[in-house]
């Protein structure tokens, strides 16, 4: 974990609390970092901090696709994306009710809570590269709304035991982000939403598997055990920083050369990036053999495979 | 939101269930391993069920195309469809495109998560010779000088590569000659020795990762002999095939010229020709 990407997810989980704090008190406090960072995609970026953030959220090479909103909504899972939209209505309801209460504190409070988030969700709503990068503050907004209203519809259900019913609300919207972070960890950035299909869905949409050749990681264990003593492996996506680092903490044999292509490597990973195949076919023509030796899978969705010469992988 | 919530631990905990197991993996690779004859090969569905090359028979083809119509399936008299109906996303594409060219086959059989249906092709397309694995004995030039071998199946010559590789093109890997060359003139590929026949079927296209680059369309052009070729002209994504008829042609064997103009800087152009009977 980087400093920088440390201190990047304390700054959001401080601010989160703060905000969810402000407008919901305690209970705000503890619900707007989970509503936040119970996704897999946000708690691999919290638990595993990755090179940097760009793995996180980019979901695709070049190109243009869907706007960085509609991406988020196939990423945050649907009940969460629920109480974010309901944390918006209500802002627009308490904004209303302020208008014609006459309250002025209230009523500047929601206006800018009202506009803040117009202007993010606005902002987010782009068409070009398809990444969810640009929803980020909109989603941090919406979480601490979220928050809000999950507290607010505990008082209105019934208000003797709110505490209660806030609680329960929060579990059954938070429970469905919770398990598919569990179930997809490590590769928690190739994981898709309910709407999405989950990681086979969005395969069938041609949606991006990983970015930034992360699930490499996942086959050091692997390597060790069947790789030929000495062999020179291709990466791929993997920065050589990151594989001399796992080399000096043990995570991967020593005696594992580097290799700079498929020509000149006795084994070689392929990171499934979507419209770049061709680098597979590479891989394909100089080993001879389009039978991988391992791989790595999400729902059966390949993130990675191995290919291997003959005699590279015992 | 409780109905999205419910709904989203419901379909997690179905997903397992709409996957093929470990079991299911080992159980279709030992009814192929049993049933499978040479030229059969095996489609997925949906197309990215990719641990099928980890998990089947070593020397079955697996093919992984979002599409089959139109794909000449080179070699190919019988397909096994390999689908994971429950998998979100499956459709029923690849099988109306198999159904659409089949002549005969087997009904889906059950197989835990997956179902194994067999199509036979109705006109499969057998080649005598594929001309990619015929570039070791080939001659290439450029301005008319020759290009020396650089390796078993490749010429290299100033910025002109030539060589037989695999390639992304038109959505699919491509067993092909890859063309990379600048300048003006065109590199011309003899391969002497080819077995005459009815047709010469031959494709083309710019390899993906250039092939939205900017430059001048790439001609191609295949002669088989006096009157018989056939040209195209090579812009964009996609493969294209051609014909060149030589059912008129004598001789056992001829020397088939496939001739590329440069693709330029950053784009390399794809090329096979098959002889089909």
């Amino acid at each position: 974990m980087t400093a920088l990407s440390l201190g990047c997810a304390a700054l959001v989980l401080a601010l989160l609390a703060l905000g969810g704090g402000a407008l919901a008190g305690r209970a705000g406090a503890a619900l707007a970092p989970a509503l936040f960072w119970l996704a897999p995609r946000n708690l691999q970026l919290l638990l595993a901090a990755p090179r940097d953030l760009r793995a996180a959220w980019l979901l695709g090479g070049g190109g243009s696709g869907p706007g960085a909103l509609s991406l988020a909504a196939l990423t945050v899972p649907a009940a969460v994306a629920a109480v974010l939209a309901a944390g918006a209505a209500h802002t627009s309801w308490l904004l209303a009710r302020a208008l014609r209460g006459g309250d002025r504190r209230a009523w500047r409070r929601e206006m800018v809570l009202s506009a803040a988030a117009a202007v993010l969700l606005a902002a987010c709503a782009w068409r070009g590269p398809p990444r969810v990068a640009p929803a980020a503050p909109a989603l941090l907004l919406l979480s601490i709304l979220g928050a809000r209203s999950l507290v607010a519809a505990g008082r209105l259900l019934w208000p003797e035991r709110a505490r209660a019913v806030t609680a329960a609300l929060a579990v059954v919207a938070l429970a469905p982000g919770l398990r598919a972070s569990v179930h997809a960890w490590p590769y928690g950035f190739a994981a898709w939403n309910e709407l999405a299909g989950g990681a086979p869905g969005a395969a069938s949409r041609g949606l991006a598997r990983q970015e930034g050749g992360d699930s490499a990681a996942g086959i050091l264990r692997a390597l060790g055990e069947h790789a030929a003593p000495g062999a020179r492996v291709w990466w791929q996506e993997t920065p050589r920083a990151d594989v001399e680092a796992w080399q000096r903490a043990g995570r991967l044999r020593a005696d594992l050369g580097w290799a700079e292509g498929p020509a000149d490597a006795d084994l070689a990973l392929w990171q499934f990036r979507a419209g770049d195949r061709d680098r597979e076919y590479r891989i394909w023509t100089a080993f001879g053999t389009a039978r991988p030796v391992d791989g790595i899978f999400l729902d059966e969705v390949p993130l990675l495979m191995v290919y291997a010469r003959p005699g590279a992988w015992r | 939101m409780a109905a999205l919530g419910l709904g989203g631990i419901g379909f997690q905990g179905g997903l397992r269930g709409r996957l093929p197991s470990d079991l299911d993996w080992r159980a279709a690779a030992a009814v192929l391993e049993r049933d499978a004859r040479p030229g059969d090969a095996v489609a997925l569905s949906p197309w990215w069920a990719e641990r099928a090359r980890l998990a089947l028979p070593p020397g079955l083809p697996v093919l992984s195309l979002p599409r089959y119509a139109g794909e000449d399936l080179l070699g190919v008299k019988r397909i096994w469809l390999l689908a994971l109906p429950g998998a979100p996303g499956a459709g029923e594409a690849v099988a109306r495109d198999l159904a659409a060219r089949a002549g005969g086959g087997e009904p889906a059989q059950r197989i835990g998560a997956f179902a194994l249906s067999r199509w036979d092709l109705a006109t499969p397309a057998l080649p005598i010779s594929f001309l990619p694995d015929r570039l070791a004995g080939a001659t290439v030039t450029v301005a008319g000088e020759p290009c020396p071998a650089s390796g078993p199946l490749a010429f290299a010559c100033g910025p002109t590569r030539v060589a037989r590789q695999v390639r992304e093109v038109g959505g699919g890997p491509r067993a092909c000659i890859a063309v990379r060359a600048e300048g003006s003139d065109p590199v011309e590929i003899r391969i002497p020795g080819v077995p005459s026949a009815r047709l010469l079927r031959a494709h083309a296209g710019l390899v993906a990762s250039g092939a939205r680059a900017p430059g001048p369309a790439v001609r191609v052009a295949v002669r088989a002999g006096p009157g018989e070729e056939a040209e195209v002209e090579i812009s964009g994504p996609g493969w294209r095939g051609f014909d060149v008829d030589t059912a008129l042609d004598a001789p056992s064997t001829r020397d088939v010229e496939l001739v590329v103009s440069p693709p330029g800087p950053g784009r390399e152009i794809c090329v096979d020709a098959a002889v089909l009977p």
